[in-house]
């Protein structure tokens, strides 16, 4: 069985829709690279009790493997701490990487 | 709205270019080192860029880094007659000082360098506010810096911000990228500004072209002092 929370005990979250660019752009970066990457770099930058709060979710079956284009879940009044925490990545495998965050919704279907 | 990043270098330029312009910027200003090689260097880049031409605002800059406190003064004014941005980097408290007390630097880079404090006081602050030397906040050195020594960066950076904010000084948030892949776009350094606790409105002003309009005046015929200018 599913636990649901009262509506007004809801947490306010936003969507935070990113690219990845890379410098070798012939090889397009897994879901699963990606994702350890930026919880990583969010883990390092907000510690464990901050990223908790944060409550970060890379999501999986939004993932643009072409596009190299993603999805990430945290909480309203994190928001600027997580785009900071992408901005730290500059590597992933052996690739120079840029993680940009190209807007922050409120809904998945705003942000595509 | 018109972003600049007002502090990068210029290895690797085509590339830089390419990126920034991907990630959103108007415009870059692009630093190289004021040492002995200076004039050659510029003459290099100024020809580099022509021959690219590139789609971007350049507005090109020296750093000078390990002059003498006493000298500083002397080469900004002798390069403010020839650059749009001059730059000084920042670390040694004398170096500090002098910087602020210049009208003529444009911005002081990473006060705290190799410290464990801010590298300012409430009377930098004000010299800076006074004299509208921008205090710059830089990513880049967030980027390469882990743990520990990462932690000690914020916590100078955050200790400077207090300031800046407190005594209204003007600052500027920087990718201070030396390579193409350390530039990051105007969404995350404003994130980043906004993490330091810094106004909003100011970091807005803060990655536009602000400091570069009045020093392109200055470098105009019509421009004759602060304030004065001669009409056509």
């Amino acid at each position: 069985m599913k636990l649901k929370p009262l509506p007004s005990m809801k947490e306010r979250k936003r969507y935070i829709v990113f690219r990845v660019l890379s410098d070798k752009p012939e090889y397009s970066l897994e879901f699963q690279a990606v994702r350890d990457a930026i919880l990583n770099s969010v883990l390092n930058w907000l510690g464990e009790e901050t990223s908790a709060r944060a409550g970060v979710w890379v999501i999986k079956n939004l993932w643009d493997r072409k596009k190299q284009k993603g999805f990430i879940r945290c909480s309203r009044k994190e928001t600027d701490l997580v785009k900071t925490a992408l901005a730290m990545v500059h590597q992933i495998g052996d690739s120079r990487v840029i993680i940009q965050s190209l807007r922050v919704t409120g809904t998945i279907k705003k942000g595509k | 709205m018109k972003y600049y990043d007002l502090h990068t270098g210029s290895g690797n330029l085509k590339e830089i270019l390419r990126l920034a312009r991907e990630l959103g910027w108007s415009g870059l200003g692009i630093i190289i080192p004021y040492d002995r090689d200076f004039s050659r260097n510029l003459e290099t880049l100024r020809k580099e860029i022509k021959t690219l031409k590139p789609k971007l605002d350049i507005a090109l800059g020296a750093e000078i880094s390990g002059e003498k406190p006493g000298k500083i003064r002397r080469t900004a004014k002798d390069l403010r007659k020839k650059l749009e941005l001059i730059v000084v980097s920042g670390g040694d408290l004398e170096a500090n000082r002098r910087a602020l007390e210049t009208p003529e630097t444009d911005i002081l880079s990473h006060p705290y360098l190799d410290r464990n404090d801010p590298g300012l006081d409430h009377v930098m602050a004000k010299l800076a506010e006074k004299n509208r030397v921008a205090i710059e906040f830089s990513f880049n050195e967030i980027l390469y810096a882990y743990k520990k020594r990462r932690s000690q960066i914020l916590q100078n950076l955050l200790g400077a911000a207090k300031l800046v904010k407190k005594y209204k000084a003007p600052f500027t948030i920087s990718s201070g990228a030396r390579g193409p892949w350390d530039l990051r776009s105007p969404s995350e350094l404003t994130a980043l500004g906004r993490v330091l606790g810094l106004p909003n409105p100011e970091i807005k002003h803060s990655l536009s072209e602000g400091i570069l309009q009045e020093n392109r005046k200055r470098l105009g015929k019509k421009w004759v002092m602060p304030g004065v200018e001669v009409e056509p």
